[in-house]
């Protein structure tokens, strides 16, 4: 009897040791203090390896990545502004398919490894090998969008990026600046598992602690130069729920949260602990036709007569005269947003003369009826689904719905289907998702044809390239960008082929033109920090108020 | 002090005459509805969860009828309206406000009564008779086959319920019937151990072995003679079972795990309200929540009322009501 209860207690006992870590791991959430900002994010990286940024393993790692990695040139604060970097500049040969980039003296790794030219051109390379496998924004949009070929090292600060074609500077410098440099030797030992779960950087914080499901803590990386570092530690807290994230703001817990739902402003200004912040974005939101003939819903079900009714031009005019965007942006963002007349962000250099498509419901039945497509008996004159994700802010489900609703209200009869996010991106880029789908996809202030470039020309594979994400199949389109590049030294008729190329888009249009952001961010009363209108929070750059 | 006492006889009169109407009661024969009734009558409680769940069901049914507006219908002009609204006209537009797309409150508390009902009903109905028959099988037929389910079952109860249910719905998908399907499915265990041990005793009994010893095949002994036997207590679980289906259902709507967008249930108004407490918008959760309440508490009462009024050993004693 006695052994038994001694056993039980010594049981008791491992159970409670065992325990304890699990329990004050779950107390020691960093909080804001002196040293440390807390950032919110909704979603955990699935992966913290700097060729993987975004795509499958979701897009929250490259607001954290900017910090853990450095680039050559960086998208700058500043709206429009690319600042030099890890390279103090570069230059362009001669028939601009060459691109040399000097890089400063003195750099290393976290691990102590020197950084030099070598790191640069592995980083390019390994990101760009298709046998790594690697997806997302620069294995995947910025290889394409490129025309890369290959990176190298010309000496040991050098390092040259070949691509097939010239193209736009602006374009190519900034697609260059979402690249991050990683170190060879250290990611060469290492396995792909290990890569992600494993960070070397390059930038100015370090990987301190990541506890999954909890928070990713980042110590400032001593003697980095290249960059402010406000705070001594980084926390990135993943807090799903956009309310939990607010109530978390709200009381003081964290310190920066981008994109919270427009109707909770008044209570994050009412805490004294936050400012609300409303600002255009640079995010494009849409809902994209699905154009694929090969998708599986027009293929398992031919007589689907929306599938089909959408592949004509005249249909996808009249519906985008079904949206009212601005009541969606006064009555559900809060806030007023200009509507978009193509790809290419209002703010940044769009169409000279378009003038966005007005809310008009009769206009759009009139086209519709002309289409060949009446009202039934039931008041309905064709069904479609539209799968989108549960996100916030402009992408909100409110927003989706509505949407929805205003398609519908003109005979469209349009399901709003919330699909888990991964499931939503691999249908995406395979162009199966729709007939509908509610969309973003990120965008600039510094060149319009960075905006332009998710649909690349023929050389790209033009309709089926994995960004053009609509398998829109237009000839103008796709033949206008293939030429780009041989027009970069006569920007005048760079710019004229740009323009006509947005009037295609307008006129046979794959999306449903909706708006750029807008975006929210709630910003610490403790902290001085500027708000991006892109999709990063730069962390790095923030600083405590000196009355705190 | 003597031993007997004088009869009053005025009150000799009419304590006779009331004992003669219990007397009267207790052998007049009642049916089972009118015990039922009278039965439920006493304890005053039912009959008030009886009612209740009579207007849900009411509810359910007539939500084309009932509901003011199309409970999918967005009004991006009349987002998180508080209860009693009026519209510009000054009429009473929205007696429980609106959501956060301007969705009527009310309609789709009164369409998720359709939801709630039906996927209660349906998962139990689904779980109770899987388990009952597969209870019963084991329990009667013994051996190998006995073994096989109740490992089944253990195994089951092993894996958390919401553990299940996520993955078979992550798997199936979203849908009323997967819902069903999966809540169906947890549920069985319960009933199946509990016919089960019934069967056990049952299959003792001597009216057993005299339908045995008349040539009865096994199929009618255990489905003809043993199954009306064992329903009474399958029957009071089943009552409650109802209750923590509805929850469950409300759990997963609230995990975004539940039946599309498009269908409005309780659990999902719920999960949906999340993101605007902060914005002090109370109603959202507050109705949804009630009616959720509101119907576990009834059935719970119901079954309570059941399992005294089916018991037997309860009957009589005043406490089987």
């Amino acid at each position: 009897m006695k052994l038994k209860l001694t056993l039980a207690l010594s049981l008791m006992l491992i159970l409670m040791l065992g325990l304890a870590p699990m329990m004050s791991s779950a107390q020691t959430v960093p909080v804001p203090d002196d040293d440390t900002l807390v950032i919110a994010i909704n979603g955990e990286p699935g992966s913290m390896d700097p060729a993987q940024v975004g795509g499958s393993t979701g897009g929250s790692n490259f607001r954290i990545m900017m910090h853990t990695f450095a680039t050559l040139y960086e998208l700058g604060q500043a709206s429009g502004a690319i600042d030099p970097y890890l390279a103090h500049s570069f230059t362009v040969s001669e028939d601009g398919t060459e691109w040399t980039f000097h890089m400063h003296e003195g750099l290393t790794c976290d691990d102590g490894e020197p950084l030099t030219a070598e790191d640069a051109a592995y980083s390019f390379n390994r990101m760009a090998d298709p046998a790594n496998g690697f997806t997302g924004n620069s294995a995947g949009f910025v290889v394409a969008s490129t025309g890369f070929v290959e990176a190298r090292a010309d000496s040991e600060l050098d390092v040259t990026i070949v691509a097939r074609k010239p193209q736009n500077r602006a374009m190519r410098l900034g697609l260059y600046s979402e690249v991050l440099v990683h170190c060879k030797d250290s990611y060469e030992a290492m396995s792909f598992e290990e890569a992600a779960r494993n960070v070397v950087g390059s930038g100015p914080y370090s990987l301190a602690e990541w506890v999954p499901g909890e928070y990713m803590s980042l110590k400032a990386v001593e003697g980095f130069g290249l960059r402010p570092q406000g705070f001594e530690n980084l926390v990135w807290r993943f807090i799903p729920e956009p309310s939990t994230a607010v109530a978390e703001v709200i009381t003081g817990n964290v310190d920066i949260y981008k994109e919270f739902p427009a109707n909770q402003a008044e209570a994050i200004t009412n805490s004294g602990m936050a400012e609300a912040r409303f600002f255009p974005g640079t995010t494009r939101t849409y809902i994209g036709f699905n154009l694929n003939p090969d998708a599986p819903f027009r293929v398992e079900n031919p007589d689907d007569v929306g599938a089909q009714a959408i592949m004509r031009t005249d249909v996808r005019v009249a519906l985008q005269y079904a949206i009212d965007t601005d009541a969606i942006c006064e009555n559900l963002l809060l806030t007023t947003c200009e509507r978009a007349t193509s790809l290419v962000n209002p703010s940044n250099a769009d169409h000279p003369t378009l003038e966005p498509y007005p809310y008009d419901p009769a206009k759009a039945e009139e086209l519709l009826d002309a289409a060949g497509y009446p009202r039934g008996e039931d008041g309905v004159r064709f069904s479609l689904e539209m799968p989108a994700r549960r996100l916030t802010g402009a992408m909100a489900p409110e927003v989706v719905l509505a949407t929805a609703q205003m398609l519908t209200d003109v005979g469209v009869q349009t399901e709003a289907i919330f699909q888990e996010s991964g499931d939503w991106v691999a249908a995406l880029i395979t162009h199966d998702l729709g007939p509908l789908y509610f969309g973003r996809t990120g965008g600039s202030e510094w060149s319009a044809q960075y905006d332009m470039a998710d649909i690349p020309g023929h050389e790209a594979g033009c309709g089926e390239a994995e960004t053009n994400y609509t398998n829109w199949n237009n000839d103008f389109w796709c033949t206008g960008w293939d030429t780009l590049p041989s027009l970069t030294g006569d920007p005048e008729a760079e710019r004229e082929l740009e323009i006509a190329m947005l009037e295609e888009f307008y006129n046979d249009p794959p999306w449903i033109m909706l708006f750029a952001g807008p975006r929210t961010e709630a910003v610490s009363n403790r902290i001085n920090y500027q708000s991006r209108a892109d999709y990063f929070i730069t962390g790095y750059s923030a600083t405590l108020k000196d009355d705190m | 002090m003597s031993a007997t006492q004088e009869p009053n006889p005025a009150m000799s009169e009419s304590r006779i005459s009331a004992i003669d109407r219990q007397i009267d009661e207790m052998y007049t024969p009642q049916t089972f509805w009118q015990r039922a009734t009278s039965s439920m009558v006493r304890a005053r409680y039912p009959v008030v969860a009886i009612i209740f769940l009579t207007l849900i069901a009411l509810c359910a049914i007539l939500a084309p009828q009932l509901a003011p507006k199309d409970p999918n219908r967005i009004e991006i002009f009349d987002t998180l309206k508080a209860p009693f609204s009026y519209d510009r006209d000054g009429e009473l537009e929205y007696i429980l406000g609106t959501d956060s797309t301007g969705r009527d409150v009310l309609s789709r508390v009164i369409y998720g009564a359709r939801i709630s009902f039906f996927v209660g009903l349906a998962a139990v109905g689904l779980g109770g008779g899987a388990g009952t028959i597969l209870g019963l099988t084991a329990g009667y037929l013994g051996g190998r086959v006995d073994d096989l389910i109740m490992r089944l079952a253990d195994i089951q109860l092993a894996y958390p319920f919401i553990l299940f249910a996520i993955m078979i719905l992550t798997i199936l998908g979203e849908g009323v019937l997967n819902l069903v399907l999966v809540l169906g499915v947890g549920q069985w265990v319960t009933y199946a151990r509990i016919a089960r041990a019934e069967t056990l005793v049952q299959r003792e009994r001597e009216y057993v072995e005299a339908v045995r010893a008349l040539g009865a095949t096994e199929w009618r002994i255990m489905f003809r003679t043993i199954m009306p036997n064992i329903l009474t207590p399958l029957i009071v679980i089943a009552s409650f079972n109802v209750a923590g289906v509805i929850l469950s259902e409300a759990s997963l709507s609230f995990l975004g795990l539940g039946v599309p967008e498009s269908v409005p249930t309780w659990g999902a108004m719920l999960a949906n309200s999340r993101n605007q407490l902060l914005s002090g918008s109370w109603w959202l959760a507050v109705f949804p929540g009630l009616a959720i309440m509101f119907t576990v508490v009834s059935l719970n009462i119901l079954g309570d009322w059941l399992r005294d009024f089916l018991d037997p050993r309860l009957r009589g004693s005043g406490q089987g009501l």
